[in-house]
């Protein structure tokens, strides 16, 4: 094998670390604490504080301890770094311009002593004088309150941390009762255990990670060491789960014991602080204090390579034959195989995956672009495990937590990269492009750049309402949109603000927007856009049309709202006569659009004096109901209906009112392509029945029979089966107010209750799963065969679709990965603010109501479309 | 760069750990040891460690009191170290 030796890469990345580190000495440090005092300081997570301490044996101060306390929270992004407001920490008088004391009270680590506070006249107690004293030796049940939060904030979502260490326990009627934690204490001297400070005694004691001192003692108000305080954190730090739990980890090994067996035949010992990987007389020790991880692995070349991870981010190869040291790669290894070294960029957090193979080549570099995830699958090069790497798409967010700053991460959480230095808010993806706006300079107008981040263009002068979203889209030949359609080139639309004199009028500047060789072209398509309306064709026969009416209140003072439509092209005037109020929201039975028209203002009746529902050629309907959403066609009364479709989608039909009228319906007299297209498309429909008033479904919508049901929530179909939660209050049972999912069998009528206590639900179209929350879980029902589970407690997400599905609670800074059985795993961003993603199912390409769930931003992907913020 | 043999040092390491070429050096001039001299400052200085980690980044030295002092490399010049007690 060619060797290779990378250490210039090496020399310059230590080089880099050895510039940016501050001062050190040579430190005295007790035999026993060697190794967690030298691994801490590998892992970089000694802080200046300690920069002139020369024996780690002497008491470690307050300050210290919240230093070395915000490093590994630092380290494992379990706090925000830059969370430094001065509001938090300006009436503190003795913390200066520490990073770190500012960070912990930021970060509400740490509260301080109150010195001075004053109550208004609300009752609100604010402190106005309060001090940390950072030079003080921090006492040992400071040092344990201080742990226990750190414990916290690593560890919190392990359940069982919450049960023993809660502070507070229910009795039988439900009352909550605070925990006496210091009745639990066996010190001896645990009266002297201040209050504040019992639970963290209790929970570090009972963790084993602070023991009592001499004869049953704890001495609560005794100091710790440097070097205590370091075990102790390196303890901590060492429960959240990065890269991989060090080989050997509590293993006293007095003498030798074997930690785990390759499958080639070689074992991996301990031997007092050194791991030995043998086989056949031949030993390689590795000491504890450089390696964390031992990997072997047989290559396909026939040689026996051994993967150390040392704790400075680096691995070494060797051969594990001759014990020659062969490469060291610059990333973390967290496994081996016959063909590949899989590496990633960092042990913790959010991180890129990656490959070396036993050469030294990087296959993949432990970063990757969305033209690299095109090569991969081009070139059918061999991807690292799905769990950690899969290219699958993007998600482009506003980071609250960093100034709303665009960020982009892929959907394993991985290759997090800032794109955009603005604070975006509406961000959106649409053919290629990002389209977002942006606060400060140029407040509000339309930005958009490559999904890397490069080619930014701005496109509005003004306030911009935001590029039109799909319905909005029409192509430049004027055929209507299509999602199969990816020849053809689409017209975007955007609408731009005009201003005057503080004053925003109704008058806009509607621009179509095309690129030509990646450029932005935008053409000013009309100056007097007021409203706009859908595209009206529906199949290619016809052609696309944007309807938009001209403005009311307009900068020259005069007011219009006539009806207009553009191709993109030209802009021809629809009806200069009539004013328009606005869209109607169906179409009729052969397709066409509606909309509402008004007349003149009789200021005597305060009334229009006219207010009729016409089509776009002001075919007038007659008898029109717009509440009941009827009309009456060549003498026969039907009413539209909307039909649920098993995606989730509604498609509309219409029925006529007096069932001896359908067959005349169906003999043609009424015919058109909207009707036909929605009968023939399933048997099954699910209509709300705004006559009688309430939700009907049938098995044969073409003259069968109909059945009222009654689900308060708005149903999902798959298959022949509604489901649907109802709400037993609604009919008057006051003992509950939960709500109880039924799934009503279309074809037999039975209605079967399939579980209650759920107060939301959701739904995963394509995989026929339903998640729904409940007071205390959320439960996962199979529609395939009805069996309910439960899934991760309080989990407050919604899931369309699969294979990718978010959780976050609200508030959150993680965003988590769920797996097909909606456990939590993989963490992908540990610094996002994020209320809800929704995954939509491959192929849609559509942009979801933006309203449905109060979400602010929303991004969309090519197959995929998350809600975010 | 000169490719690295660690088999005989491997073997040395596993077959004597204690090697007589190592003297002991004392706590006062290990102190005394600027972080960020070079290895062969170093060993120039205290001369040869007693012991060395197999990618060579940790060397062991014998103290003159029967202590024991380490010294962490990065890119070939001492980053950190520690008196044990």
């Amino acid at each position: 094998m060619k060797k290779k030796i990378i250490s210039l890469i090496l020399c310059a990345a230590m080089l880099a670390s050895v510039s940016s580190a501050f001062a050190r000495e040579i430190v005295h440090v007790s035999d026993w604490a060697y190794n967690d005092v030298s691994v801490f300081t590998s892992e970089d997570l000694i802080t200046e504080g300690l920069a002139d301490v020369s024996d780690y044996r002497q008491n470690i101060t307050r300050g210290q301890f919240i230093e070395l306390m915000c490093s590994v929270l630092i380290k494992t992004i379990q706090i925000n770094k830059n969370y430094v407001h001065p509001a938090w920490y300006n009436y503190f008088e003795d913390i200066g311009d520490n990073y770190y004391y500012q960070l912990a009270i930021g970060n509400h680590l740490v509260n301080g002593e109150t010195l001075e506070s004053e109550t208004n006249e609300y009752g609100v107690t604010t402190v106005t004088r309060a001090r940390l004293r950072p030079d003080e030796p921090i006492t040992r049940q400071d040092a344990a309150v201080l742990a226990l939060e750190t414990l916290g904030r690593l560890d919190f979502t392990r359940e069982e941390n919450y049960t023993v260490y809660s502070t507070t326990e229910f009795d039988a009627d439900g009352q909550g009762l605070e925990i006496p934690y210091k009745s639990k204490l066996t010190y001896d001297d645990a009266d002297s255990v201040a209050d504040y400070a019992a639970r963290a005694v209790y929970a570090l004691s009972d963790l084993g990670l602070m023991q009592g001192m001499g004869k049953n003692n704890f001495e609560p108000l005794g100091n710790i060491t440097v070097e205590q305080a370091i075990s102790l954190l390196y303890r901590i730090y060492r429960i959240y789960p990065h890269a991989a739990y060090p080989d050997g980890t509590g293993i006293t090994a007095d003498t030798e014991k074997t930690i785990k067996t390759y499958e080639n035949g070689y074992t991996e010992t301990k031997l007092g602080e050194t791991l030995y990987l043998k086989k056949d007389g031949v030993s390689i020790p590795f000491d504890t204090d450089i390696y964390s991880n031992i990997y072997c692995s047989t290559a396909s070349d026939g040689n026996v390579y051994a993967a150390a991870q040392t704790y400075s981010d680096t691995t070494d190869i060797f051969n594990a034959v001759t014990g020659e040291l062969l490469i060291t790669i610059p990333v973390y290894t967290y496994k081996t195989d016959a063909d590949y070294i899989y590496v990633k960029a960092a042990k913790s957090g959010a991180t890129a995956f990656g490959l070396y193979d036993y050469s030294g080549k990087e296959v993949i570099p432990a970063k990757y672009s969305l033209s690299e995830i095109d090569y991969m699958i081009k070139n059918g090069l061999k991807e690292p495990e799905y769990s950690h790497r899969a290219p699958d798409g993007w998600i482009y967010y506003a980071d609250w937590s960093d100034g709303g700053h665009m960020y982009k991460v892929d959907s394993n959480g991985e290759n997090k990269q800032k794109i955009s230095d603005e604070d975006c808010y509406d961000i959106s993806y649409y053919n290629g492009r990002l389209y977002y706006h942006i606060r400060g300079k140029d407040e509000g107008c339309l930005f958009t750049m490559l999904p890397d981040g490069s080619d930014v263009t701005k496109l509005s002068d003004g306030y911009c309402y935001g590029i039109l979203g799909v319905d909005f889209l029409i192509y430049e030949d004027g055929s209507p949109l299509s999602a199969d359609d990816t020849q053809n080139k689409p017209y975007m639309f955007f609408l731009d603000s005009i201003e005057k004199d503080g004053v925003t009028y109704s008058q806009r500047l509607l621009y179509r927007l095309t690129y030509e060789n990646g450029k932005a072209e935008k053409k000013l398509v009309t100056d007097d856009c007021g409203s706009l309306y859908r595209v009206a064709a529906k199949d290619k026969s016809e052609k696309s049309w944007l309807y938009f009416t001209s403005a009311k209140t307009r900068v020259d003072d005069t007011s219009e709202s006539y009806l207009y439509r553009t191709d993109g092209d030209v802009v021809e005037c629809v009806n200069d006569k009539v004013k328009i109020k606005y869209f109607s929201p169906i179409t009729t039975t052969d397709g066409r659009e509606l909309f509402h028209i008004e007349g003149p203002y009789n200021d005597e009746t305060e009334s229009y004096e006219y207010d009729y529902v016409a089509d776009l050629d002001l075919n007038y309907i007659e008898e029109y109901d717009d509440e009941k959403w009827e009309y009456t066609v060549d003498g026969i009364k039907v009413k539209h209906v909307s039909t649920l479709n098993e995606d989730g989608s509604q498609s509309f039909s219409y029925v006529p009112i007096d069932p001896s009228d359908n067959a005349e319906f169906q003999k043609g007299k009424i015919s058109g392509a909207s009707k036909d297209d929605a009968l023939s498309d399933d048997k099954y429909s699910v209509y709300y029945d705004s006559q009688n008033g309430g939700m009907f479904y049938t098995s044969d919508p073409e003259g069968g029979e109909r059945h009222e049901f009654s689900l308060s929530y708005v149903p999902r179909r798959f298959g022949n089966k509604l489901y649907g939660i109802d709400h037993p209050y609604l009919s008057g049972d006051t003992s509950r107010s939960d709500g109880i999912i039924y799934s009503i069998d279309m074809d037999t009528g039975e209605t079967k209750e399939i579980c209650d206590g759920v107060y939301s639900i959701s739904y995963a179209t394509d995989s026929a799963i339903v998640y729904a929350d409940t007071d205390l879980n959320q439960c996962r029902l199979d529609i395939n065969t009805n069996t309910v589970s439960e899934v991760y407690p309080n989990s407050n997400k919604n899931r369309y679709g699969k294979p990718i599905e978010f959780w976050a609670p609200n508030g959150a800074k993680n965003l988590t990965k769920l797996d097909e059985d909606g456990n939590m795993s993989d963490i992908l961003t540990d610094d996002v603010y994020v209320r809800y993603m929704i995954y939509v199912p491959n192929g849609s390409n559509t942009e979801v109501d933006i309203n449905r769930y109060g979400a602010k931003y929303i991004a969309v992907s090519d197959d995929r479309a998350y809600r975010v913020g | 760069m000169k490719r690295k043999i660690f088999a005989a040092l491997l073997i040395a390491a596993l077959a004597a750990p204690a090697a007589a070429y190592a003297a002991p050096v004392s706590e006062g001039e290990f102190a005394a040891l600027p972080l960020g001299t070079s290895k062969s400052d170093v060993h120039a200085s205290l001369g040869n460690p007693e012991t060395a980690s197999v990618n060579g980044v940790k060397e062991v030295y014998r103290l003159t009191d029967g202590g024991k002092a380490v010294l962490i490399y990065s890119g070939g010049h001492t980053y950190f170290g520690f008196i044990v007690h």
